[in-house]
């Protein structure tokens, strides 16, 4: 009976089993044995054996680039309250819906480019709407990008700005939640807030679970933006080198495609760990309806 | 019937889906029987590209063995460096940033030109010095220039009038240019910058311009704390002080959006004086016709008159691959770009100093228009010899990373010049003993070209004749560099996008 | 509506325009930029609504048209140059003929703009690249991925969240950490890998791995499918059916939000995806929107106003495919799960 379950299952999941097989599983294997080569591209590896790795330890930049990473962090517990409010928001009965919605959804799409440049030019310093917006509310300007104070939070700042995005995943979460489940607390005497607190959040809590861990994974892996935003690269005083930029910067710029490969899979084990411990904890708080 | 129906939209869509899948598309002129046809890899795009297209099928038409195909990779040399590690490069390309060069020649990835140039190319001294040292490693040359690039000083005349200086007198020496720039600095009363004096160029073109060195070849050793190059970090450091602190100078400079833009500084009357390019003039007609404005040489330091004259130079860099499958034809290409009609014919519509002397005086670029008087001045600059560039080394990406790195720290003040300089040399001499001490191996790939001839060790001591380029070390820029850093990030969106998917980031 | 209810949709009314206004401000301002003349484009203060400074001809060139404030009154002014004192300017009559030749501070200066929209900015972004070519390529790609996308994560993610069998949740965190490798370190081996089947310069790479699922989205449906009841399943297999057809009668249709979520992701994301066309494709004929986008803004001459033309272009499909597709993932507020 076992065995005919376990077959059902790996027989769905097959698809991803053979897809790994031929396209995942070379890649990765080929990048853990290259972090353990000197590999400079255009000539053959060489394996050096855990040199890279302890070449890792003594770069300040390798360490200066996780600091910069772990900063991020902040961005996540907001990300995610904010996503869920603005997705309830929209799950409301009001007129002109499918307009809003499509209003909220529009950062998520306008091409990572164009999104760069009208930031850069929201953050700048002189002409910019974030320093116009500050002196009118009679704050003092900042430097933003330029600052190495500030050039961490005025990214995230940015990413906010794109919680679309996970927007409607929240609301295809927020339209399964079952009806009478709702009615059941209201007539219970319930308020509003609580019905919130004890039936939406908990209800939509497996998509909670999924956008933290996937937030958390991007987050490892930022890259684009401060590649795109910041000149010289690793912005002022190293302030945004982040450590999937610095990763690029070795592996394309430097020539140092093992090394790269290291630091990658040092993120590997690091994103492993987080999530296990994300998984571990959720236990506690996810709720799944069919109780498993 | 109802199923029948149901189904029709579905059939239909399928149809159509493979309609258009299956549809013959061409772009581009299909090569002519019998001709060899040679791929070329360019970074170029949008008008360059159309404009280095004619240039292609200039060649063309001039001769009927071989047709060129021009291929753009979008500015990304990745797309490059995966195709000769795959061992399918194209057989001739165009490095966008000339950072790359000796990492492909020392790990043997392009071959050397010397036997080529011997046999049947113009006699060096016909070339601009810079032109082909920019590509030289280890005594030999592995790559080439169409056109170059040079740089001077540009002021803006309307400015200078208006602070009252005479707009036909621009600074000579740095020490002028320095008390210039100050009077010209204009602050508002919060302090933040409204006009700079003299817009800060990156450090390697000052060194240059002090006289520094970047590297000795013989003795492989990275020369960044050169005590000509700690004077000139230390300069640049006084003057961003100066005119308003590291902090607000970033601030203005990121101020202006777009370089290539009508809201450049220089163009709003914001920026008094500049060093830039041979591109600057068609800017300024394209841009902002209606300044006035002058070019002349870059100053240099009163106590070293003997460099005056210094100019930078950089340029774009074909290379052939080890693994090209008609060297000699691509080669051909070269050779033709490398004659008088086919070099005016691309620096009229790319703006670049062409590379033989016999051409940079040539009435067609030079004469006529405000352009081209102007693009006149910068190429007799380019022919000075006192010219210099940054050399060919396998770690240039990180050598100009750490000195950018230098310029932050020593503009605000967390190490001394000195300190800064001797950081950035110990680092990149030390990626340097890295690299050279693995030397290229004769892989598959090196026997399958001893077609012209075996490639060289890095640690051969290679001789050189009187004519050769100098070699205190000159400076290399892949084409126009500022420009080139704003491209580069564009080109780099939607990397992430793949791993990153919208997951609301 | 009652009075407390009247609040709740009057708040969330406010709130709504208010975000709106923020989340829509990058994409107003591309769009006005697609349509503004290329000086206009980066000014302080930002300007929302497209315009053009009007012009003056005089001494044979063309000036910028000002007004200033010149003894209580208010002329038109042609801006001339620069000088130590202020801004050397004509001052012109109402039949815009030049009077006199004034010296005024810059500050007292204010451009005569007009309201002008430049159409011409599209068909010059369209035509800069061989539109119809590009656009052909991106639904050959996109449409195949998203299909190939939802069948092979929907069969994974049904198998992860709705059977149970030893070892599965093991491999669920295996596929996971699939994710956690950056790309860029599987860039070069995936390439080397690609080229050895012989598939790098066709449009295999980007479209077969998508049969074969991802991490990303198998996650993210079996999230959805375990919100649904066991019951649900539990009923029907006792009534004998098997578990393809609990997949295809059940889940679903039940799931139709979850799903189109992820068409909907999966296509934006292979239709703005300008990384993959780059690394495999090397005929121009065969290059994609995304990367004809790019191509656009790698001039030199940075044609800011046809950039966001051209994006605006590429991005409208999705809009559109966004605005209409909503009726079909996001149901009514009535209809949530089932009833009882």
């Amino acid at each position: 009976m076992k065995s005919r379950r376990l077959i059902t299952g790996l027989l769905f999941v097959s698809p991803w089993i053979v897809g790994f097989l031929i396209f995942t599983f070379y890649p990765i294997a080929a990048s853990f044995y290259y972090s353990l080569c000197d590999y400079r591209v255009l000539s053959p590896p060489r394996f050096v054996g855990l040199a890279n790795y302890s070449m890792l330890a003594r770069d300040q930049y390798f360490w200066r680039s996780l600091l910069n990473t772990a900063f991020m962090f902040i961005e996540l517990p907001i990300a995610v309250a904010l996503g869920i409010g603005v997705a309830m928001l929209l799950n409301q009965a009001v007129k002109g819906l499918p307009f809003f919605r499509t209003v909220f959804y529009l950062p998520a799409i306008v091409p990572t480019v164009a999104v760069s440049m009208l930031w850069l030019w929201i953050f700048n310093p002189d002409l910019g709407l974030a320093n116009a917006g500050l002196e009118r509310l009679g704050l003092p300007r900042l430097g933003w990008l330029v600052d190495p104070t500030t050039s961490k939070p005025a990214f995230i700042l940015m990413d906010l700005w794109g919680v679309g995005g996970g927007m409607i995943i929240y609301l295809a979460a927020l339209q399964g939640v079952p009806q009478h489940l709702h009615e059941a607390a209201a007539l219970d005497g319930a308020g509003p807030l609580q019905r919130v607190r004890h039936v939406t959040l908990p209800a939509i809590s497996p998509v909670i679970f999924f956008m933290v861990v996937t937030g958390m994974i991007g987050l490892f892996q930022y890259f684009t933006q401060a590649w795109i935003m910041t000149n010289p690269r690793g912005g002022p005083e190293h302030s945004t080198l982040f450590y999937a930029l610095y990763l690029f910067q070795n592996a394309f710029e430097y020539f140092k495609m093992g090394y790269a490969c290291a630091m990658g899979w040092i993120l590997f084990v690091l994103s492993l760990i987080a999530t296990v411990l994300v998984f571990r904890t959720s236990a506690r708080w996810v709720y799944y309806e069919e109780g498993r | 019937m109802q199923r029948f129906v149901g189904i029709l939209p579905i059939m239909l869509g399928i149809a159509a889906f493979v309609a258009m899948a299956a549809w013959p598309v061409q772009l581009g002129p299909s090569p002519p029987p019998g001709r060899v046809v040679v791929r070329v890899w360019s970074g170029w795009t949008g008008h360059e590209k159309e404009a280095f297209e004619k240039a292609v099928a200039a060649f063309n038409r001039s001769q009927n063995r071989i047709f060129l195909v021009n291929t753009s990779t979008e500015e990304d040399d990745t797309k490059i460096f995966r195709a000769i590690t795959a061992g399918t490069p194209p057989d001739l390309f165009q490095v966008w940033s000339g950072e790359y060069v000796g990492a492909l020649a020392a790990n043997n990835a392009v071959m050397p030109f010397d036997p080529l140039l011997a046999r049947d190319g113009p006699p060096r001294k016909e070339f601009i010095q810079g032109s082909l040292g920019l590509g030289e490693y280890e005594g030999r040359h592995y790559s080439m220039p169409y056109l170059i690039d040079a740089y001077a000083l540009y002021w803006n005349k309307d400015v200078f009038r208006a602070a009252g200086f005479d707009p036909e007198k621009p600074p000579r020496t740095l020490e002028e240019l320095q008390r210039m720039a100050l009077r010209l600095v204009k602050k508002r009363p919060d302090g933040t910058l409204e006009r700079i004096g003299f817009e800060m160029p990156s450090l390697e073109i000052l060194i240059v311009l002090f006289g520094g060195k970047f590297y000795d070849p013989v003795a492989h050793r990275i020369l960044a704390d050169d005590p000509r190059n700690v004077e000139a970090l230390r300069w640049l450091a006084r003057m961003i002080d100066a005119q308003g602190g590291a902090v607000r100078v970033d601030s203005f400079t990121a101020g202006f959006g777009e370089y290539a833009s009508p809201n450049h500084q220089f163009f709003v009357g914001k920026a008094a004086m500049m060093l830039s390019g041979q591109w600057w003039p068609s800017y300024v007609e394209k841009f902002a016709p209606h300044i006035d404005y002058g070019v002349c040489p870059l100053p240099y330091p009163s106590e070293h008159p003997e460099l005056e004259g210094t100019t930078y130079i950089g340029g774009n860099f074909f290379c052939i691959p080890k693994e090209s499958r008609h060297p000699k034809e691509a080669w051909q290409f070269l050779r033709w770009t490398q004659t008088p009609r086919a070099q005016e014919l691309f620096s009229s519509v790319m703006h670049g100093v062409p590379n033989m002397l016999a051409v940079l005086g040539s009435p067609r670029l030079t004469t006529g228009s405000r352009h081209n008087r102007a693009f006149g001045v910068v190429c007799r600059i380019a022919a000075n010899p006192n010219a210099r560039w940054f050399p060919a080394t396998p770690v240039n990406n990180l050598y100009i990373s750490e000195l950018n790195t230098a310029v932050q720290l020593a503009a605000r003040n967390k190490k001394t010049p000195e300190q800064a300089l001797h950081d950035v040399r110990v680092r990149v001499q030390q990626e340097l003993d890295r690299v050279l001490m693995v030397a290229p191996r004769q892989s598959a790939h090196a026997s399958r070209f001893s077609r012209l001839e075996q490639p060289a060790r890095p640690h051969d001591r290679v001789t050189l004749s009187a004519s050769e380029g100098s070699h205190d070390g000159g400076i290399l820029r892949g084409v126009h560099p500022e420009p080139k850093r704003e491209i580069l990030r564009f080109a780099q969106n939607d990397r992430g996008r793949r791993a990153q998917k919208d997951i609301g980031e | 509506m009652t009075g407390a209810r009247r609040i709740t949709v009057g708040i969330t009314y406010i709130a709504l325009c208010l975000l709106s206004v923020l989340f829509a401000a990058p994409f107003v301002w591309m769009i006005a930029t697609s349509l503004k003349v290329d000086r206009a484009v980066f000014t302080y203060p930002p300007e929302w609504i497209p315009r053009k400074p009007v012009q003056v001809s005089y001494a044979g060139k063309m000036r910028d048209l000002y007004t200033a404030r010149l003894n209580g009154r208010t002329v038109k002014v042609a801006w001339l140059h620069e000088t130590p004192e202020g801004v050397r300017a004509a001052v012109l009559d109402p039949e815009m003929r030049a009077r006199k030749e004034i010296v005024v501070p810059s500050q007292s200066l204010r451009q005569e703009k007009r309201f002008f929209l430049r159409w011409g900015n599209y068909p010059r972004a369209i035509k800069s690249f061989p539109f119809l070519v590009y656009l052909r390529n991106s639904l050959i790609i996109c449409i195949p991925v998203v299909l190939g996308t939802l069948i092979s994560c929907t069969l994974a993610a049904y198998g992860f969240a709705r059977l149970t069998w030893p070892g599965r949740d093991a491999l669920f965190i295996f596929v996971l950490s699939t994710l956690m490798i950056p790309y860029i370190v599987t860039l070069l081996p995936m390439f080397l890998m690609f080229r050895a089947f012989g598939w790098i310069g066709t449009f295999l790479p980007l479209i077969a791995p998508a049969f074969f699922g991802n991490a990303f989205d198998i996650f993210l449906l079996r999230q959805f499918f375990r919100t649904l009841p066991a019951e649900l399943s539990d009923a029907a297999r006792i009534d004998g059916c098997n578990e393809l057809s609990i997949l295809w009668r059940i889940i679903v249709p039940l799931s139709r939000p979850a799903l189109a979520t992820v068409a909907l992701m999966t296509f934006i994301w292979a239709w703005l995806d300008f990384m993959g066309p780059l690394v495999y494709l090397n005929d121009e004929s065969m290059y994609t929107l995304a990367l004809g986008l790019s191509a656009f803004l790698g001039r030199h001459a940075a044609d800011w106003s046809g950039l966001m033309a051209a994006a605006a272009v590429v991005v409208m499909p999705i809009i559109i495919l966004f605005f209409f597709a909503q009726r079909t993932f996001i149901k009514g507020i009535a209809l949530t799960g089932m009833k009882g």
